[in-house]
């Protein structure tokens, strides 16, 4: 019985690849057994088989053609990068310009927004009154979004209105 | 368009959300005409007021006064106006008495410049933003426990879209 690592070691003798030594040491064991020369001799029948089987490739064209063909891909290949970077603006209008430009949108309107809501929410109002001699309170409800502004008069100086003088319920 | 289709999805979304958004931004920052109502209002806990043109305010009205500090159970409207005051624009002399005159003036942005005078002399001037629903109240006493109020609110613009109809209940 012939292992798997003579077998492999006959076929590389057949095949010419062994070391002078290694094919001097194969060919003493090859004398000394029959059924590694048998397996020599069934080896070399079929690599004789198989070579008279083996066809040539035929190319469908020319042979001049064949190799233009790919010598306009190795030149079409190391043109591709430099197109790269022609088309690099148009890329980037396309790919990023667009976005950003939406992105910059809403940021825009998001900080209008926030502005606005600011002035609007964040003033709770003025008020200037005409005399030091009147005061006043203010009272917020911010539920039912009421600012109800309370007016009195706290001096005794005639020149300053009396607030009590705006309104009568009287008939007039 | 060739440029379009390989934008990816969120882009457009974002793009369209933010054209549409800075549109209607533009839209609402026009310059508005605000169309607002004065009330001369008189507090009072008396059931009936003693001049028979006054009329009770409105069940509303009446509901968001009580919920504030003043004293009074009962609000009579004693004069009533309406102004149009465009942006930028003032409203000078409104007459809400023979001794009670408005100016108000629309300063842009829901807010508004109200100034109060007496007698033909100024009072007070008060600064307020004053979106729909909201209330300015300029209030003081008009003796015998009893006191005045002038009311400012906006209200909707006769060009304005109606509110939605609300089906009654029965």
């Amino acid at each position: 019985m012939i292992n798997q690592e003579s077998q492999l070691k006959l076929q590389a003798y057949l095949d010419g690849e062994l070391s002078a030594p290694e094919a001097a040491e194969v060919q003493g064991w090859l004398s000394r057994e029959p059924d590694a020369q048998a397996l020599l001799d069934e080896l070399r029948n079929t690599k004789a088989a198989l070579l008279g089987f083996e066809e040539g490739c035929r190319l469908p064209e020319s042979r001049e053609f064949f190799w233009s063909k790919i010598e306009r891909e190795i030149e079409r290949q190391t043109e591709a990068p430099a197109l790269a970077r022609h088309t690099s603006l148009s890329y980037w209008l396309r790919h990023h310009f667009l976005p950003l430009s939406g992105v910059a949108l809403l940021s825009c309107f998001l900080g209008v927004l926030y502005v606005e809501s600011g002035r609007s929410a964040g003033q709770f109002g003025e008020m200037e009154l005409a005399s030091e001699d009147m005061g006043s309170y203010t009272f917020r409800d911010h539920n039912e979004h009421i600012t109800a502004v309370w007016l009195y008069n706290h001096g005794d100086d005639s020149k300053s209105i009396e607030p009590s003088s705006l309104v009568s319920a009287q008939p007039e | 368009m060739k440029i379009f289709r390989v934008v990816p999805i969120w882009a457009k979304v974002a793009f369209c959300a933010g054209a549409l958004a800075l549109m209607c931004q533009a839209q609402a920052a026009q310059a508005e005409t605000m169309r607002l109502e004065a009330l001369l209002v008189w507090g009072t806990d008396e059931p009936q007021s003693p001049n028979p043109k006054h009329e009770p305010v409105d069940a509303d009205l009446a509901r968001r006064l009580r919920k504030l500090p003043y004293k009074w159970k009962n609000y009579f409207l004693v004069h009533r106006e309406v102004a149009e005051v465009a942006d930028g624009e003032t409203k000078a002399k409104i007459s809400m008495s023979k001794r009670c005159v408005l100016d108000i003036k629309n300063l842009g942005t829901n807010r508004v410049e109200v100034r109060l005078h007496g007698d033909g002399k100024p009072v007070s001037v008060h600064t307020e933003t004053l979106p729909i629903r909201q209330l300015l109240i300029l209030s003081g006493d008009a003796g015998n426990e009893t006191g005045w109020l002038v009311i400012i609110r906006r209200v909707q613009r006769l060009d304005s879209p109606p509110p939605p109809l609300v089906k009654g209940t029965n």
